[in-house]
């Protein structure tokens, strides 16, 4: 008998309209490693609670995971020793107030004699290489940690399925990976694995994959079966990786005969076609048109400019950071995010800010708005000094997005919130309409439609970008991005990277800081990269001649584009940053 | 203002000292002891007793003292006026006049005595929370309070939420830090205006705050769920707390301390 055995589960929510799940079947042999994807709302989410116990339906035909009924309240209290569910975000699901305790937690509420517990964790610390973190607070370890820690606690109390509901989706690429590889291992000793996600890499580790829409399994079989369905990969918003991407649009002109999934694959069948057929790119056009823009820009000299009102508004915004230092001292503990970086941003430019997690990233991007103050160095707006006249005025007009906006939010309506910051800045109403209709439309939220509604009636993606539109309002001319893609899903991504493309073409300046190296190269004419608190590399994007290389030291992995084209011999420094054009080139 | 939260809580300091090692249950029980007889004992010979078995304490302890003056520093304005209000308004011969001022000897003795009696009294209860972990102290309170459970009082259950409230602080800490940063990005600026214009300029942090803590509280719900959590079924405790010698030496110790105080 199949460890889960499902027909026919129906779901709905306490007040809803309409089922979250109409009607789905499920079969999962031990020792299996199923996907499960779908869009926001299919449904996937509540079939993992139910799988769980975690909720109880009493309508299906068969509901039997690990031998107990789902639909009986018995049932499903009895599931949750046997099935373990992780969820998405690390910091809401540790309990303890470190790490061994919480793997301890699930042991003490199976009321196992106390040395049995002690035995089992440690035991738990060595398989999930946490035992230098052991007693360690949650607070202070890394997201991938946190979220390793948050499994551990899961498997530590023997389970015989594992349900994961996105557990990276809030993780940088390194903390992604550190679970993957803790998720594989797992799986790897016989586990039964259920992987509900959104992205199609995820979703190439699995046997099998199930696709649901509308509270419904569309899709049932091998992975490399659903991508030979394109059009259902759309219908799923499943997150494409880059080779996949492009193989589609490669595809879709008939360049390849089947969607490649993989750089390799990619490689492999384009080099099955003529070298001659390829049309190399000329150098002139493949430049990232703005690189060669900000050099033309003459930066404005300090003691030339003039600060009425209307010159400010228009004129983009040059930095100058020199020798930031910056310590953070929390009684027993310091830590010193920056040591001594020192930067430069021409005005109008658009750049990434690469570098590993903890390099100071996000402290730069608050030092340069002023929400911080450097213990060393100083940052100069058009030259001006912190203490000269105008340098406020300046600050003033550098956006700041946080890391997941959206928590910020706190108006009652859309209208409000992002009306916030004109207001506080004293605009007069006229202009604040103004402001606020022009930065919703921006974001694709258009006033009259969502104006009036509550951002908390918003999804996800929507959300993040409201939270935009409020920084935006105020007319920024320079916006700095705190890892503006993460905890995205892959559709809202997509939007987002458009939105942030014509900001760029607006002639905003840019700052990216992200791990996202293939969106930060399509968006950006030039990159910085920080390790350990200081500037190693900045400048143009250069590939080949070390350039990659320049990037590896740092733990940083080149683009996408940039590696394909060196793998298909062509020159990698000419490798256009969209995708698009990357289609284009090679048709 | 997040700063000073964060040290008033973290006062936890971990050392491998005997005084960090003795069961938190005999820590909280011997604290007691010392605070009543405290109170119980008025004498300046007493409070030496008692103050010079702090002092011993603090040593054992092996935290610095810049860090136990710390922990004072909120007790400093109630130490300074109970020393001024005592110095003033007890009658008695005076020493020194000045128009309505009469400092007599008796009331500096009475001053000096109370003020002294606060230092010790808050050392005395510091030595408990610089060398016992949050968890172990809530663990100790609850296994006191057993005899609650008599009278349908969840001791179990009210500890374990303790645990977790101790447990989100610091990260709610750095929520709170992270929100109003970005609101003073926005241009919200929280320390300007009447008290009602800064009660309102925490609007924008406050609602954010909620609604994270609330979404919070559901998930972590959900995941207690997951790992087999069953408020009011039997639980067990990795280290569950264990008496050794030296807190029956320590229980002894202090019934000492308080002995001497009433006889001398």
């Amino acid at each position: 008998m199949s460890l889960i055995d499902i027909e026919g589960l129906r779901f709905r929510y306490a007040g809803a309209a309409a089922d979250a799940l109409s009607g789905v079947d499920l079969a999962v042999e031990s020792g299996e490693f199923v996907a499960v994807v779908g869009a926001n709302g299919s449904g996937k989410s509540t079939l993992g609670r139910l799988l769980g116990g975690l909720a109880r339906s009493a309508d299906a035909r068969r509901a039997l995971v690990c031998g107990h009924d789902l639909t009986s309240t018995e049932g499903h209290f009895a599931v949750r020793r046997d099935v373990g569910v992780l969820f998405q975000n690390p910091d809401n699901q540790l309990v303890g107030a470190t790490v061994e305790e919480d793997l301890a937690f699930g042991l003490e509420n199976i009321a196992l004699p106390s040395p049995e517990i002690a035995l089992r964790v440690d035991d738990m610390l060595t398989r999930f290489d946490l035992g230098a973190l052991r007693g360690r607070e949650p607070h202070l370890l890394s997201g991938g940690q946190r979220q390793r820690t948050a499994l551990a606690g899961v498997l530590a109390v023997p389970r015989r399925v594992l349900v994961m509901d996105e557990p990276t989706a809030m993780l940088d690429p390194a903390g992604r990976d550190e679970v993957l590889a803790a998720v594989r291992a797992e799986a790897a000793r016989g586990l039964t694995v259920v992987f509900i996600t959104q992205e199609m890499d995820e979703v190439l580790l699995a046997d099998r994959v199930v696709a649901l829409a509308g509270g419904r399994a569309v899709f049932d079989g091998p992975p490399a079966g659903l991508f030979a369905r394109h059009a259902l990969l759309d219908e799923l918003s499943l997150g494409l990786p880059p080779a996949a991407e492009l193989g589609l649009a490669l595809l879709e002109r008939g360049i390849v005969p089947e969607l490649t999934l993989t750089l390799d694959e990619l490689v492999v069948a384009l080099g099955a076609r003529s070298p001659d057929a390829v049309r190399t790119p000329t150098a002139a056009e493949s430049l990232p048109a703005a690189a060669t823009a900000s050099q033309g820009t003459a930066p404005p000299l300090a003691g030339a400019t003039t600060d009425t009102a209307e010159a400010l508004a228009v004129a983009p915004l040059g930095v100058v950071c020199r020798g930031l230092s910056f310590r953070y001292d929390e009684g027993a503990t310091t830590v010193d995010a920056l040591r001594g970086a020192g930067l430069e941003l021409a005005p109008g430019s658009a750049v990434a800010l690469l570098g590993p997690t903890g390099s100071g990233k996000s402290t730069l991007l608050q030092l340069v708005r002023g929400l911080l103050t450097p213990d060393q160095g100083s940052v100069l707006l058009d030259g001006l000094a912190p203490k000269q006249a105008g340098h406020d005025q300046r600050e003033r007009r550098i956006g700041l997005v946080f890391q997941m906006p959206e928590m910020q939010l706190f108006a009652a309506t859309c209208r409000d919130d992002v009306a916030f910051g004109p207001r506080q800045l004293g605009w007069p109403a006229a202009e604040v309409d103004d402001a606020v209709a022009g930065a919703l439309e921006a974001v694709g939220l258009p006033a009259a439609s969502f104006g009036a509604r509550h951002p908390y009636s918003l999804s996800g993606g929507e959300q993040r970008r409201l939270a935009l539109a409020g920084v935006l309002a105020m007319r920024p001319a320079l916006l700095l991005l705190d890892e503006p893609f993460v905890s995205l899903d892959p559709a809202s991504r997509r939007d987002l990277q458009a939105i942030l493309g014509d900001l760029r073409a607006s002639g905003m300046g840019l700052v990216l800081a992200t791990h996202d190296i293939d969106r930060a190269y399509a968006l950006c004419d030039s990159r910085i990269v920080l390790d350990q608190g200081a500037v190693v590399d900045a400048g143009p994007w250069r590939f080949g001649a070390g350039g990659e290389e320049a990037l590896q030291a740092h733990r940083l992995k080149p683009p996408f584009v940039v590696e394909l084209w060196r793998r298909l011999g062509r020159v990698a420094a000419e490798a256009p940053p969209q995708l698009a054009a990357a289609a284009e080139a090679l048709s | 203002m997040v700063l000073a939260l964060r040290m008033a809580i973290a006062q936890y300091y971990p050392r491998p000292s005997l005084i960090h090692r003795l069961d938190p249950r005999c820590k909280v029980v011997a604290v007691t002891l010392l605070v009543v007889g405290l109170f119980v004992r008025s004498s300046f010979a007493g409070l030496a007793v008692y103050g010079l078995a702090a002092a011993a304490g603090l040593l054992l302890s092996g935290v610095p003292l810049g860090w136990v003056a710390r922990g004072l520093r909120p007790v400093a304005w109630l130490l300074v006026l109970t020393f001024v209000v005592q110095l003033i308004f007890t009658p008695g011969h005076a020493f020194y006049t000045f128009g309505p001022l009469h400092l007599s000897t008796r009331g500096l003795a009475i001053a000096g005595y109370l003020s002294l009696r606060l230092v010790v009294l808050v050392v005395a209860s510091l030595l408990l929370t610089l060398t016992t972990p949050p968890i172990a102290l809530t663990d100790a309170l609850a296994w006191l309070g057993r005899p609650l459970r008599r009278l349908r009082v969840p001791t179990e259950e009210l500890a374990l939420m303790v645990t977790i409230a101790l447990r989100f602080i610091p990260t709610l800490l750095q929520e709170i830090d992270t929100i109003m940063k970005a609101q003073r990005a926005r241009g919200a600026s929280f320390n300007r205006g009447g008290p009602l214009r800064r009660a309102r300029a925490l609007v924008p942090v406050l609602v954010p705050l909620f609604i994270l803590s609330f979404r919070r509280a559901d998930e972590l719900a959900l995941a207690m769920d997951a790992r087999c959590y069953l408020p009011g079924a039997p639980r067990t405790h990795m280290h569950p707390l264990r008496a050794h010698r030296r807190d029956a030496v320590l229980l002894v110790a202090v019934v000492a301390v308080v002995v001497l105080a009433e006889l001398i």
